[in-house]
């Protein structure tokens, strides 16, 4: 699953941006540009909020949490399309348009918590990681913030955790398609 | 033996806090008499956590000492009888079920709506005993001794969540507290085969893992959590508890501004798996995304959201830009919420709020709306003293323990906080829900005393400072400062004594309370002889058994839908209504047969296919539960459907009482009921007025009921049941009588053709 | 019409050919209605009508109408001598369907014109019915013995009595039986009538001669206030332990009713306890039972069940085990039950010491109720697990046996061996009969057994310990 997205990777580059920010970001972006040049200084704010926002995050992309965006991206994708679907053709078999669609929840949602474990157990200096370069990740802000959370739990045990979690989810969805 | 066993455990779990206590104070050695510390810490530990799950377990065992083993009360009938149901047929079988022996005519479609993980555990229990460790064990006596079993582990959860909330001191106690808290066992002894026998246990267990989850942000613990729900879910309606729980925990630390990434995790993680894992039981099948009562879980769930990506922003730009980012996306969020809300609840997504959540809120609703709600006991508010019953001296330290939380406001004492809080209103409301307090009540109760105990078992500062005292000032001090260890010691003393005291008394208390209180099976009665001896009263099993070996196997029996699940387990015959509940109408139709007059009732009856009509009469013997005192129940159900042929008033006599002796009103002594009931009754006083002991009224003869349409066919040695056979359509009234009778002597002469006697012989 | 008799007779001389030539110098049948069964004492005296000397002698049952459908137990000796004649069961065409016959076989052939008297007694569960089938509780009850009033031999008969035994008060009843129609009663005697004698009925002695295969149908009305219990199923299980404890359990199912009369209104509460025939005990239903238990040894942990859990209204009152049923039993009632105890194994378990490892049990076929019959009865007996069935002797005929395996607590293997032995038609006097069962058990197969148990429990152990093992690893990685 992972290494079919890795290839999708350059295609969807472009919506890295939502991957993070769900909905309410692109929304509120939008906006931000149907009424422009207003007065309003809080929507400049928001703008300026939104562009620092994404700036930072891509200066913290490493190739791993890239992985893991592109795959939360092609999810959040898998997940509109069969809502769309859902409002446009009906949803008969609603479990197995439920299962379809909270199977990419649920996976969104795992992953996510992948990726903030991940993030915070790399950034945090007092551990020492072997398999990945995290030289850049040093300047990040919210490294000392994060430094106690998730203490307990190094990159490898979250992604057992990961793994183990998915598989349950994926057991069930299988289950509830049927 | 029972009770002798509980105190040493008792004593035991004191003890050791003061072993370990002394240990602390020894800094040197890491060693006692050779052995590691952990080890004897260890140790005791087994062996404490092995007495107080024999105290509950034995605990629970009275009424099968007093007794048999047997399954009590009413709901447990029919777990056990679906639990036979799953054993004998596939799992499938059972999942599909239709039972067409209940709801006649029209059959409950029962694998679709019960909570199976009750029967699925015994089932379990039984395959694997059975076929893996060759112990054919009857079905039964796994039924009856799983809430035992369960109330072991029950403690044990108990013990590890009051350690996450404090240490493992707390935790011990909270486990013995758990494992002989009254209001716990009330639902747990051996045959309450009930859901709640181990949804409690699953409780304890998905709290813990929850607040393991969320103090390490484990996806692990998160995925554990979920599991536990679904466990809970399949077992018992209960869950909605959860449900909302758990995301009330997440909304309050996020108000408080907790938010971290740890939530985030545990809880999608929870919820994902969970909501998804619970729609997997035929029974809740899409509430969770449909009904209002798990619509805070998803809120949270969207919630947690924004607040992940707002905090992810927070972080990354100045708190200027911040706020008008905050402001606007507040705005934007709360609008489509409540435009999404309300779209989705007048679309008619979303299941209306149900009466039993209702009646959570307002105790007088169920009153007015749904009679049936309210009909039964435990659905009635909890009357004061009740709490100090089933909890004795918890109930005044459990505030203590909610205080302490206060103190030390971690993320896992909040959760305490919102559960005690929630719990102690629910538990209010319903008499049923102190089930679900008494988990809270037990932890925050140990982690009052535990930090009690902390502080006045703590004499190491006695110790410590005696030589260094001695060694400064000899002369001067010394007589003060003896007197002063001595007032310290003799405080400590006897706060610790007072304590002891009220632990021996908390076990006395428990032993009594479930001995007495909570060991009647009350399918069998038990009296007193005049020596002192037991005696039995058996009178629902002759009963339910002379109808299980009598009548044809199709007979149909109506009952009121107390008896419905136990003569669908002990007399295996077809039932019009039962404790289900389901369907309000038929029991109101049930109601009507059984206050109105014989007319009326015998065109219901005849529609129903009737066979036997069962009433539990309790006059001879002074049996309160009985149907005369249920009778007003039925009356106002019926009235709730028929309000223009049923009226509550015409069944109270003139003075607006409700009697059954010669002030009865016409209407009472011509309901079906009170003829049944009734029938033949003064004939056992030998025509003289016969009194009702239950009620304390007399029935005079001269009111003596008669029967037309039904016939007695069977009544208990002590008149508690009495069944009534419907006699067939041929006539109506009196005609009725007489024509059955001539019909059977034709055909008995039709069988054997014996001429006059030839020959007529005496001795 | 004269015709019609020679043909008869000369067909029935033509069968009687088979049958052999005797002639039956008197015949008195005795019928015994104390309990709720008949227990007939047929004695006859036979003649050798032939010019040789025969030893077979047929004896068709006393019936010829189809009554003894549920034939108990059938012994036949020398009236003066207990030699027990070799009796078979054979099937005749002509008498199929209305009465069965046992082929006797002297142990010495009766030489040609002398005599032999012979003893048979049967006891048969059916023919039994109450009249009428419906009364009241306060009604005495009523039971119509259907039989032929003669004796259904197929041999002439000189000489006849007919007696009941055991009733207070009875009358005749003709039946009219559709079937039989071909016997004119014109040739029967007339004056059969019946006196009194020594608290008995007795007709006759009459001295015509009757001609063979005499049928006419009769009916005995009489008092009979004692509920005539009858159980359709019986399963009887024994538990012989593998190891050396000295305890045998043994557990009995019943499923038990009541054939006398109905009530003909439903059970009235009122009407039963005002009578008080539960206490006076004359009543016809059926409110206890009597179980006898094995005699001069200690039966303990003695347990009274039924569907529905534990009835507590049994006591065990020298030697027998009285039970209450849950609610008195009238008839057409019926009523599942199951009581066991436990009784030292020493009384009943002998080892034989021609043959290594093999051990000899001796059970009665049943320990029963006082006063019933029964329909079916199986006889389990449950051998140690792995041990080997040799044989099994039997006093009376059994129908059937069988030998499985049933699993039961901590049998690792196939289970314990369970032999089935099937009965039909008792009654509770048969208790006295015993079943030995030979079995082989070597004590090799206790040991593998105890060995594998321990086995089982070890691996559990040590897979525990290694799954911990590896749990550990995986965390470490």
């Amino acid at each position: 699953m992972v290494k079919k997205d890795a290839k999708i990777s350059p295609a969807v580059a472009s919506s890295i941006k939502k991957a993070t920010g769900t909905s309410t970001s692109s929304s509120t972006g939008t906006l931000a540009s149907a009424t422009p040049n207003s007065i309003s200084q809080p929507i400049t704010d928001l703008v300026n909020a939104v562009n620092t926002t994404y700036k930072s995050y891509i200066n913290s992309l490493t190739p791993r949490l890239q992985l893991i965006d592109v795959f939360l991206a092609f999810l959040v994708l898998l997940g509109i399309l069969q809502f769309v679907y859902v409002i446009l053709i009906g949803n008969f078999p609603f479990n197995a348009f439920l299962g379809g669609f909270i199977s990419c929840v649920g996976q969104f949602v795992l992953t996510v918590s992948l990726r903030l474990q991940y993030e915070n157990s790399t950034s945090d200096k007092t551990e020492t990681s072997i398999d990945e370069i995290e030289a850049e990740e040093e300047k990040s802000e919210d490294a000392p913030k994060s430094n106690s959370l998730f203490e307990s739990i190094s990159p490898e045990r979250a992604f057992g955790d990961y793994i183990f979690a998915s598989l349950i989810l994926h057991f069930i969805v299988y289950h509830f398609i049927n | 033996m029972v009770s002798e066993k509980k105190k040493q455990s008792v004593s035991t779990s004191s003890a050791p806090l003061k072993q370990k206590e002394v240990a602390e104070v020894v800094p040197t050695g890491p060693k006692i008499l050779g052995v590691k510390l952990d080890t004897i810490r260890l140790l005791l530990q087994v062996i404490i956590f092995i007495s107080i799950a024999g105290a509950s377990i034995s605990s629970r065992l009275f009424s099968v000492i007093r007794f048999e083993s047997i399954i009590h009360e009413f709901d447990p009938w029919f777990n056990f009888r679906a639990t036979k149901y799953l054993v004998t047929h596939s799992y499938y079988d059972f999942l599909n079920w239709f039972d067409d022996r209940t709801w006649y005519p029209l059959g409950r479609v029962t694998g679709g709506t019960l909570y199976p993980g009750l029967m699925v555990t015994s089932g379990v229990i039984w395959h694997t005993l059975r076929e893996w460790l060759a112990l054919p064990i009857d079905i039964r006596n796994i039924c009856v001794l799983l809430a035992p079993a369960f109330s072991g582990l029950t403690a044990i959860f108990t013990y590890f969540f009051t350690k996450e909330i404090k240490d493992s001191n707390a935790g011990l106690l909270a486990a013995i507290f758990m494992g002989i808290a009254p209001g716990y066992i009330s639902r747990s002894v051996a045959g309450s085969y009930d859901n709640e026998a181990i949804a409690i246990t699953l409780l304890m267990a998905t709290f813990y893992f929850w607040i393991k989850a969320m103090k390490l942000g484990s996806v692990f613990y998160g995925t554990l959590t979920a599991l536990f729900y679904f466990y809970m879910v399949s077992a018992w309606g209960g869950y909605v508890f959860i449900t909302n729980l758990i995301p009330l925990h997440i909304f309050v630390l996020i108000l408080m501004g907790r938010y971290s990434h740890k939530l985030y995790t545990a809880y999608t993680t929870w919820y994902a798996l969970g909501t998804l894992a619970s729609m997997q039981i035929p029974f809740v099948g899409f509430l969770p995304i449909r009904s209002n009562d798990h619509m805070a879980a998803l809120g949270v769930f969207g919630l947690l959201q924004l607040v992940a990506v707002g905090d992810y922003v927070k972080s990354q730009i100045p708190s200027k830009q911040f706020k008008s980012f905050l402001v606007i996306s507040l705005v934007l969020t709360i609008t489509l919420g409540i435009i999404g809300l309300v779209g989705l609840t007048t679309l008619g997504w979303i299941a209306p709020w149900t009466g039993r959540f209702y009646s959570l809120w307002d105790t007088n609703y169920a009153k007015i709306h749904i009679p049936i709600i309210a009909s039964v006991s435990e659905h009635q508010p909890t009357a004061w003293p009740a709490f100090f019953f089933d909890t004795n001296m918890l109930i005044w330290l459990f505030p203590a323990g909610v205080y302490l939380c206060f103190q030390d406001l971690q993320n896992e004492h909040v959760f305490v906080i919102i559960y005690a809080v929630l719990c102690s209103y629910f538990a209010g409301v319903m008499v049923r829900l102190m089930l679900t307090l008494t988990p809270i009540i037990c932890a925050s109760g140990a982690i009052a005393l535990s930090k009690l105990f902390d502080v006045y078992l703590d004499i190491s500062e006695l110790i410590n400072a005696n030589p260094e005292e001695e060694t400064t000032d000899k002369k001067k001090s010394t007589g003060n400062r003896k007197a002063n260890i001595f007032f310290i010691l003799l405080s400590k003393l006897i706060v610790l004594l007072t304590f002891a005291f009220y632990l021996f008394y908390f076990v006395f208390h428990c032993t009594w309370v479930t001995s007495n209180a909570y060991s009647s099976p009350s399918v069998v009665l038990a009296s007193k002889n005049p020596d002192g001896s037991q005696h039995i009263i058996d009178d629902f099993r002759e009963a339910y058994y002379w109808l299980r070996m009598n009548t044809p196997e199709d007979a149909k029996v109506m009952a009121w839908w107390d008896y419905g699940y136990q003569i669908g387990g002990m007399a295996d015959r077809t039932t019009l209504v039962d404790n289900n509940t389901w369907n309000n109408t038929h029991i109101a139709t049930v109601g009507k047969a059984m206050c109105s007059s014989e007319e009326v009732s015998y065109e219901i009856l005849k529609k129903h296919d009737v066979d036997y009509v069962l009433v539990i009469f309790g006059g001879l013997l002074g049996y309160s539960g009985d149907d005369i005192n249920k009778f007003l129940w039925m009356v106002r159900i019926s009235e709730g459907i028929w309000p223009d042929e049923v009226h509550e008033r015409d069944f109270f006599s003139e003075r607006g009482e409700y009697k059954v002796d010669s002030e009865a009103s016409q209407t009472m002594k011509d309901s079906l009921m009170y003829k049944m009931s009734y029938y033949r009754f003064n004939e056992l006083y030998n025509g003289r007025d016969a009194s009702d002991r239950v009620r304390g009224q007399t029935i005079p003869a001269s009111q003596a009921p008669e029967l037309n349409v039904v016939e007695e066919a069977f009544t208990s040695q002590n008149w508690i049941v009495r069944l009534y056979k419907v006699k067939d359509l041929d006539n109506v009234g009196r005609n009725l009588h007489s024509a059955t009778q001539f019909s059977k002597t034709e055909q008995s002469k039709r069988k054997r053709i014996a001429k006059k006697p030839v020959i007529d012989l005496r001795e | 019409m004269k015709f019609l008799i020679a043909l008869v007779w000369t067909f029935c001389y033509a069968s009687a050919v088979s049958y052999g030539n005797w002639e039956n110098v008197y015949f008195t049948r005795t019928l015994d209605l104390k309990k709720g069964y008949v227990k007939e004492t047929d004695v006859v005296q036979i003649k050798n009508l032939d010019d040789k000397p025969q030893d077979t002698y047929y004896f068709p049952l006393s019936d010829g109408i189809g009554e003894i459908t549920k034939l108990s137990a059938f012994i036949a000796t020398f009236l003066d001598q207990v030699v027990i004649l070799g009796s078979e069961l054979v099937e005749i065409e002509e008498l199929e369907g209305k009465a069965l016959t046992y082929k006797l076989t002297l142990p010495a052939p009766v030489a040609p014109g002398s005599t032999v008297d012979i003893k048979a007694r049967y006891v048969y569960t059916s023919g039994l019915s109450p009249l009428p089938a419906k009364i009241e509780m306060k009604d005495v009850q009523h039971i119509l013995l259907t039989l032929n009033k003669y004796a259904y031999s197929p041999y002439q008969t000189n000489q006849y009595q007919l007696v009941f035994t055991g009733i207070t008060k009875g009358q005749e009843m003709d039946v009219i039986d559709g079937s039989d129609s071909e016997q004119e009663p014109d040739n029967l005697p007339k004056d059969f009538k019946p006196r009194i004698e020594d608290k008995s009925l007795v007709y006759g002695p009459i001295f015509e001669s009757l001609p063979p295969f005499t049928v006419k149908s009769m009916g005995l009305l009489y008092e009979h206030n004692r509920p005539l219990a009858k159980a359709y199923n019986l399963e009887r299980s024994i538990w012989i332990p593998a190891s050396n404890s000295d305890k045998v359990s043994i557990e009995e199912y019943y499923e038990l009713t009541n054939a006398g009369a109905e009530l003909s209104n439903g059970f009235s509460r009122v009407d039963w306890m005002q009578g008080r025939y539960e206490s006076t005990r004359n009543h016809w239903a059926l409110s206890q039972l009597e179980v006898k238990l094995p005699d001069n040894i200690e039966s303990e942990g003695i347990y009274y069940t039924d569907k529905v859990g534990q009835v507590d209204t049994s006591k065990e009152y020298q030697g027998y085990l009285v039970l209450q049923p849950r609610y008195p039993l009238f008839g057409g009632w019926n009523y599942n039950f199951t009581i066991g105890w436990y009784n030292p194994l020493s009384v009943y378990l002998h080892k034989l010491t021609e043959q290594e490892d093999t051990y000899m049990v001796k059970f009665p076929v049943l320990s029963t109720i006082q006063d019933i019959s029964y329909d079916n009865v199986k006889v389990n007996f449950y051998l140690p697990e792995d041990s080997e069935f040799v044989g099994v002797s039997s006093a009376i005929d059994y129908e059937s046996i069988e030998v499985g395996n049933e699993l039961s607590y901590f049998d690792v293997s196939g289970g314990h061996v369970k032999v089935t032995l099937t009965f039909k038609n008792l009654i509770d006097d048969l208790s006295k009969v015993d079943l030995f069962v030979q079995y082989k058990y070597t004590a090799a197969s206790y040991w593998l057994k105890v060995f594998k148990i321990s086995g089982f429990v070890f691996t559990g152990l040590i897979s525990y310990y290694l799954l911990r093992l590896i749990d550990i690893s995986i965390e470490k990685k």
